[in-house]
């Protein structure tokens, strides 16, 4: 039975590299594992400076990732650049985020990665989750085999490969991509692409899917099944 | 003096010794207290012994129950019966604690092995739980000196088989001088001698035991709120203190006694009871020890700061800013500086952003402190009118714009309370988790159940906070798994919600420490335990 909490959480970033890009804005929520629902009061969202910008205010990015924050906020390149500019700088921000997980471990005192929450979200494997090993590794939150220590260790959720294992073979869903995806489940995408919307939708998702396991688990005679 | 008596329902009185206060003096000293008061012993047949001498215990708290004594002969004799001796001791497949309380209740006839006997076990309903019995036995038998006798009850305790044979032989012989048993009679009773000298007890230490269980009850019973304080300061002793905090904090809610939030203005090293409610002390606070304590009290002198005028900002910067980081958040997680009317939340998040300032910004920041100024406010002016360097002009921006808009949530949530003052204090007294679910449904709750209260279907609902799974040993399902489950509400907890093995089976995916559940079921036949035929888990 787990008790560790699960905190869904999504990156905006200034690039499509996890290895190199910048994180502009980190929502999160966490959910309660007990009684499948997010955590009232457990909504997390902050913006980043992006690095680049930390180090040179004139920089120029050279790819199309300002036009795309631009079409998804309905704003301009300029205004999008400038925001990012104002943006507390990454140091502070990650901060406030690892004090804000710490909130929510399973208990106060004696903390450690093991009571620490579960990391889970959208594609994480492939890309937010290397994004938080490179941070970690810069702001020196390691556990002792120089990982993370902000999740706990063993599990992870990521949500695209459970729709994987539950529509590998059914055709209506064309791509896995999490705008198709709530397109197909029938959630609004208005503002999507936002984080904090990204990673409530996708906790209910969680929630909805972890329900359903739990109904079955409880249905299904696992035990000595392959006798 | 005054010479006026303070008197207690019971009959029990004592002097007071200011009118004003009511205040009374107390001699704890047993040959000046009424070794009848009902009072007293009511509370030790209630098995409310939590903290009395030899019968804290699970097992003493309930046998304190079963046998419900009424002097000190039989408080000694349940002191001698519930060691392990005699709970291992089997006599007609009953141990022979149960012989004694059936015997003493009424449920089994007291029988005695022969006649001459009956002098010496009376006491005791015709068991023989002393050593002493043992040795007047052999005196009264067999014509033993005091010395001989002494001799067969060292003998039969290192277990010398020569010696041994040589006593019997002198005990036999004895038996014919005095001719008051037969042969046979006396063969029985000196194999029964033998026999329970593996579980007989000092009657002397139990006695002793007896008057100082009597006391610590007396005690609990007249003066509880001090009772509490006390064993509460001390429970840090003990193998778990959390655990200790635990037991006791629920039995003095139990007794309807308030136990309160540490406050950091008593400035209170331990447990202190003050205007009737006991206060956890600041070093009660897991994470705040004595040399934090030492120190924030040389600052709180040296700094000339009274905790009761203080705002929220000065305690930040003149006292929190100068303690150890461990020691400032358990004191603003643990609650006590709620009186401060800010969410602790809050609290934390301005003393984790006023932590990365330099001593030279919190030294700026005790200046410009006003009862009017917020810290973003006090951190604008220092930003904007200090000379500071790019970077650091940078941190404090970056601090003032998440100041403005926090990140998360600053807020209090019951589940983050409960957990925090759960992991410092050992025990949730804000909030419990029951509080976020909807157990509106139920009939009973903790303490109404062991107060008594009975109906044909019982609904009760509480955090699971124990869980203990074993296999049944006779019946039916005899080698099957049931579970002993801990329910916790906000009146107190059950530790006796029995599954049997059918409904456990049923259930065991919802069985989980941390779990809330409600569970539906009845008093057990002996009354003291909840069996449960159906359980759900509570919604939040």
């Amino acid at each position: 039975m787990n008790n560790n909490k699960i905190c869904v959480f999504d990156f905006e970033t200034d690039g499509s590299n996890p290895d190199t890009c910048s994180p502009v804005q980190i929502a999160a929520v966490i959910i309660d594992p007990i009684n499948l629902n997010i955590i009232e009061g457990s909504e997390f969202n902050i913006n980043f400076k992006p690095e680049v910008l930390e180090k040179d205010e004139n920089y120029e990015y050279t790819t199309d990732i300002l036009d795309f924050h631009a079409k998804v906020r309905n704003s301009s390149k300029a205004d999008i650049l400038q925001q990012w500019k104002k943006y507390p700088k990454q140091e502070h921000s990650w901060q406030l985020f690892v004090n804000y997980l710490e909130n929510f471990h399973t208990r106060t005192t004696k903390k450690s990665q093991f009571s620490a929450p579960i990391a889970a979200g959208y594609n994480i494997h492939r890309f937010d989750l290397r994004i938080i090993d490179r941070l970690s590794v810069k702001y020196k939150n390691l556990n002792k085999e120089s990982k993370t220590d902000l999740f706990y260790p063993r599990d992870t959720v990521d949500i695209m490969n459970l729709i994987f294992y539950w529509f590998e073979n059914n055709n209506e869903l064309s791509s896995y991509s999490l705008d198709n995806v709530r397109k197909y489940f029938g959630i609004s995408s208005e503002g999507a692409h936002d984080a904090l919307k990204d990673v409530k939708d996708c906790a209910e998702i969680l929630i909805r899917f972890m329900k359903l396991h739990r109904n079955l688990s409880s249905k299904v005679k696992f035990k000595n099944s392959f006798i | 003096m005054s010479s006026k008596n303070f008197a207690f329902s019971c009959g029990c009185s004592f002097p007071v010794i200011d009118e004003a206060s009511q205040k009374i003096t107390f001699n704890p000293d047993i040959n000046h207290i009424n070794l009848n008061c009902k009072k007293t012993w009511d509370l030790i047949s209630d098995g409310n012994t939590k903290g009395c001498f030899q019968l804290e215990s699970r097992l003493g708290r309930s046998y304190a129950k079963k046998l419900k004594p009424e002097n000190i002969e039989q408080l000694s004799a349940l002191i001698a019966i519930i060691r392990p001796g005699c709970l291992e001791s089997f006599k007609d497949g009953k141990n022979i604690t149960q012989h004694y309380i059936d015997i003493k209740n009424g449920k089994e006839s007291i029988d005695y092995l022969h006649p001459s006997l009956e002098p010496i076990l009376k006491t005791t309903y015709s068991q023989m739980i002393y050593q002493e019995q043992a040795m007047q036995i052999a005196k009264d038998i067999a014509g033993f000196s005091l010395q001989d006798a002494d001799s067969l009850r060292k003998a039969i305790g290192k277990k010398l088989p020569e010696q041994m044979a040589k006593i019997k032989l002198r005990f036999i012989d004895g038996c014919k001088q005095t001719n008051i048993v037969d042969n046979d009679t006396a063969e029985q009773i000196f194999g029964w001698i033998e026999k329970s000298q593996r579980y007989s007890f000092n009657k002397s230490h139990s006695v002793s035991y007896a008057m100082n269980a009597f006391l610590s009850a007396f005690t609990k019973a007249h003066f509880p709120q001090i009772f509490f304080a006390s064993y509460l300061k001390f429970a840090k002793d003990k193998i778990d203190p959390q655990a200790e905090i635990k037991e006791l904090i629920q039995n003095a809610n139990e007794m309807d006694i308030e136990v309160k939030l540490p406050d950091i203005r008593n400035l209170n090293k331990f447990f202190i009871l003050k205007e009737n409610r006991i206060y956890f002390g600041l070093t009660d606070i897991k994470g705040v020890g004595e040399s934090v304590f030492e120190k924030m009290i040389n600052t709180i002198s040296d700094k000339n700061l009274d905790l009761n005028e203080t705002y929220w900002l000065e305690i930040l910067f003149k006292l929190l800013i100068n303690t150890n980081s461990i020691a400032a958040k358990a004191l603003i997680q643990s609650g006590a500086l709620d009186y401060l009317c800010k969410t602790r939340q809050n609290m934390l998040f301005e003393y984790n952003a006023a932590s990365n300032l330099t001593q030279k910004e919190c030294d700026k920041c005790l200046e410009l402190i006003d009862t009017k100024t917020s810290l973003s406010s006090i951190l604008t002016i220092i930003s904007n009118k200090t000379k500071l360097t790019k970077n650091r002009k940078t941190i404090l921006d970056n601090t003032i714009y998440s100041l403005d808009n926090p990140p998360y949530s600053l807020s209090d949530q019951p589940e983050w309370i409960s957990d925090c003052e759960y992991s410092l204090l050992g025990y949730s007294l804000s909030c419990t988790k029951v509080d976020l679910y909807d157990i509106s449904m139920t009939n009973v709750t903790c303490k109404e159940f062991k107060n008594g209260y009975n109906s044909q279907k019982l609904l009760l609902g509480g955090e699971i906070t124990n869980l203990n799974i074993t296999k049944t040993k006779t019946g039916k399902t005899k080698g099957s798994d049931m579970a002993f489950v801990t329910l916790q509400d906000n009146t107190g907890s059950i530790d006796s919600v029995i599954f049997f093995p059918e409904t456990y089976k049923k259930y065991r995916n919802i069985l989980f420490p941390g779990h809330v559940i409600i569970v539906q079921g009845s008093r057990s036949r002996n009354g003291d335990s909840f069996v449960v035929e159906k359980a759900y888990v509570a919604k939040s």
